[in-house]
């Protein structure tokens, strides 16, 4: 392989590992638990923020162009333990008000508003983390101890796939029995959840937060591979391509997101890169984000399950039990039903 | 004194702008119990359309009203052959959120493919009218008065036709509003339409008093008129009027006493404040927070 090529094959493991960690946390919340969480991306932010923050040391380093809050140089593997841990921090206050308490596509446009809010935030407070500029400079971790750019490239790969690891495992470690069958039963109906003792709130809490802590590492390892962050970086938009790759790849199970991760963030927005430019720079930009609701919406019609469904949980007796569809009452009606 | 006449004005101005959209969007969830994302970007077409018609010289009130009668259509559309499919294919509601914000991914990146990344404007002069110490154009007062008549036509069609018992009978309870004998199916189509019109004028209507507008705007404004119907209580016409004047009121006097980069920023702070100690919204009877909230 050419050392070009190298590269460009780093960049793309990189990104698959980003994107992993994020869509693995999104499904646990989405495709496990069934929150709506529509305001994924403002985690991933507030790590990729914290994660900048956290190495770019004091405000006033490289002549003190920009302004933030709370810099600091922790080593490595720190930076991004922290960002994560700033994000689950921040996912509290959010989960209370967005998640804990509302219903699901109620949850979903408060999760959107929080998010559109969260860019207006960091676009006019220019002294939380530089405004609309952004964060730039954030140094590469590690770097010092490798000579040539492209051995780096690969350890970067290596270090961020180890991340991409440990997302499995925590992933996995939730989703697993018991914690794993509480958290479906809520998704598949939180009032029979609820009538078996699961404290649904409190567990979607957890989810919530858990989701947003892996979000905030995905943010701080991304980051710290491209070297800069800003409020274009995060539009709610964003949000929308790790919805489109659980829903291409399966919900509700990790090798789906893994799948869907190959083909939707990866796949399709590198092959759609090669297409012949048409009209004007930046049409085929947004014509690929036409596709992407094309994409969720013939997926939503086929292959609502994804194209690895989710495994049939069954019953030691030999009853399926799980994963029938949600029930539609075609009562309630928005406000002012009276059942509950 | 001056200020507070100059906040209390812009003010309604902003909830004039914002109530017509709150409106339509509610009305539309309480209806069809469905939680429109697409309606932003349904906004941003009535633009473009209000856009293309001064362009052709229409006058600028046939062209609200064909803005008005695209956003109908398109409404009805996108509920006829997108919307109800999935719904009656029993799609959950907390998927429906998805399904909607995929057609309006669709529709607004593909008036952004169309128009291209430039922001255009409207060039519409009126005369200025000056009272009580106050500038306001006459456009901007026109708005005020097209909002006010809106806003009492509803209350009237909800309150004083059958239709709009019908659909109040529908909202309250389908299942028992059809074995009264009222077509839901058809009080649904009727609500579509009617909120897409509200739709198409309120988007209009912005993209006229912000002057220039991308394929975004929409969008950018549908979330500040979504933060007043929550604040209202998602699905109450007249909670969605009030929230509109909250919203107006909090943001005009956070522009004017904090700044103008904070105003939405500071009227998002209410509907934080709301969602902690009210999240059901502040008109919503008990009944309807149970719904909405677990």
């Amino acid at each position: 392989m050419s050392s070009l090529m190298q590269f460009y094959v780093t960049e793309l493991l990189v990104l698959f590992s980003v994107n992993i960690i994020a869509v693995w946390a999104l499904d646990l919340q989405f495709g496990v638990t069934g929150i709506n969480n529509f305001g994924f991306i403002i985690f991933q932010s507030v790590g990729a923020y914290a994660g900048a923050v956290f190495t770019l040391g004091s405000q006033s380093a490289n002549g003190g162009f920009q302004h933030f809050i709370g810099g600091a140089h922790l080593p490595y593997p720190w930076s991004v333990v922290a960002a994560g841990i700033v994000a689950g921090i921040v996912a509290i206050p959010i989960g209370h008000m967005g998640i804990s308490r509302l219903r699901g596509d109620y949850q979903a446009i408060v999760m959107l508003v929080l998010a559109v809010m969260a860019v207006n935030i960091a676009n006019a407070a220019v002294n939380i983390v530089n405004g609309p500029a952004g964060l730039s400079l954030v140094p590469q971790p590690l770097v010092q101890f490798f000579h040539s750019s492209l051995e780096y490239a690969w350890v970067y790969v290596a270090l961020s796939l180890v991340w991409a690891l440990l997302a499995f495992y925590v992933v996995r470690g939730v989703t697993a029995a018991p914690l794993g069958r509480r958290l479906r039963a809520i998704r598949e109906s939180e009032s029979a959840a609820s009538a078996l003792g699961i404290n649904v709130a409190q567990m979607k809490m957890r989810v919530f937060v858990i989701g947003a802590m892996l979000a905030g590492v995905s943010g701080a390892v991304y980051v710290q591979y491209l070297g800069s962050w800003g409020p274009t970086s995060w539009a709610y938009t964003e949000t929308f391509v790790f919805f489109t790759a659980i829903v291409v790849g399966g919900t509700g199970n990790m090798l789906g997101a893994a799948l869907g991760v190959a083909l939707v963030p990866i796949a399709f927005q590198e092959l759609t890169r090669f297409f012949p430019n048409v009209g004007y720079p930046g049409m085929s930009a947004s014509l690929q984000w036409v596709l992407i609701g094309i994409l969720m919406l013939v997926f939503m019609w086929f292959r609502p399950r994804g194209l690895i469904p989710e495994r049939r949980r069954t019953f030691r007796g030999g009853k399926v039990l799980a994963l029938r569809k949600a029930p539609v009452i075609e009562s309630t009606s928005a406000g002012m039903s009276s059942d509950g | 004194m001056q200020v507070a006449i100059t906040i209390f004005a812009f003010g309604i101005l902003t909830a004039a702008l914002l109530s017509i959209g709150a409106v339509g969007f509610t009305l539309q969830f309480g209806v069809t119990n469905v939680l429109n994302l697409a309606f932003g970007a349904l906004m941003t077409s009535a633009i473009f359309i209000l856009y293309e018609t001064q362009r052709a010289h229409i006058p600028l009130w046939i062209g609200v009203a064909l803005a008005a009668v695209w956003g109908s259509l398109s409404s009805l559309v996108l509920s006829v052959g997108l919307i109800n499919p999935f719904v009656r294919r029993g799609t959950s509601l907390f998927s429906m959120a998805v399904v909607t914000v995929a057609a309006g991914l669709i529709i607004e990146f593909s008036l952004e493919a169309i128009q291209g990344p430039q922001i255009l404007g409207f060039s519409t002069q009126t005369p200025e009218v000056g009272f009580l110490g106050i500038v306001m154009s006459e456009l901007q007062l026109e708005i005020i008065g097209l909002a006010v008549i809106l806003m009492v036509a509803i209350h009237v069609g909800l309150r004083y036709t059958r239709l709009g018992l019908k659909m109040r009978a529908t909202a309250a309870d389908a299942a028992l509003a059809r074995s009264c004998g009222v077509s839901a199916r058809k009080v649904r189509l009727v609500a579509w339409a009617v909120s897409g019109a509200l739709c198409g004028i309120g988007g209009a209507l912005i993209g006229l008093t912000v002057g220039s507008f991308n394929s975004t705007t929409g969008n950018e404004f549908f979330i500040i008129l979504v933060a007043a119907a929550i604040i209202g209580g998602v699905g109450q016409p007249y909670g969605a009027m009030i929230g509109a004047l909250v919203i107006g009121m909090v943001s005009e006097g956070a522009a004017y006493l904090v700044s103008p980069a904070y105003n939405y920023i500071i009227a998002f702070g209410v509907l934080i404040v709301v969602l902690l100690f009210r999240p059901q919204g502040l008109f919503a009877e008990y009944s309807s927070g149970r719904t909405l909230t677990q």
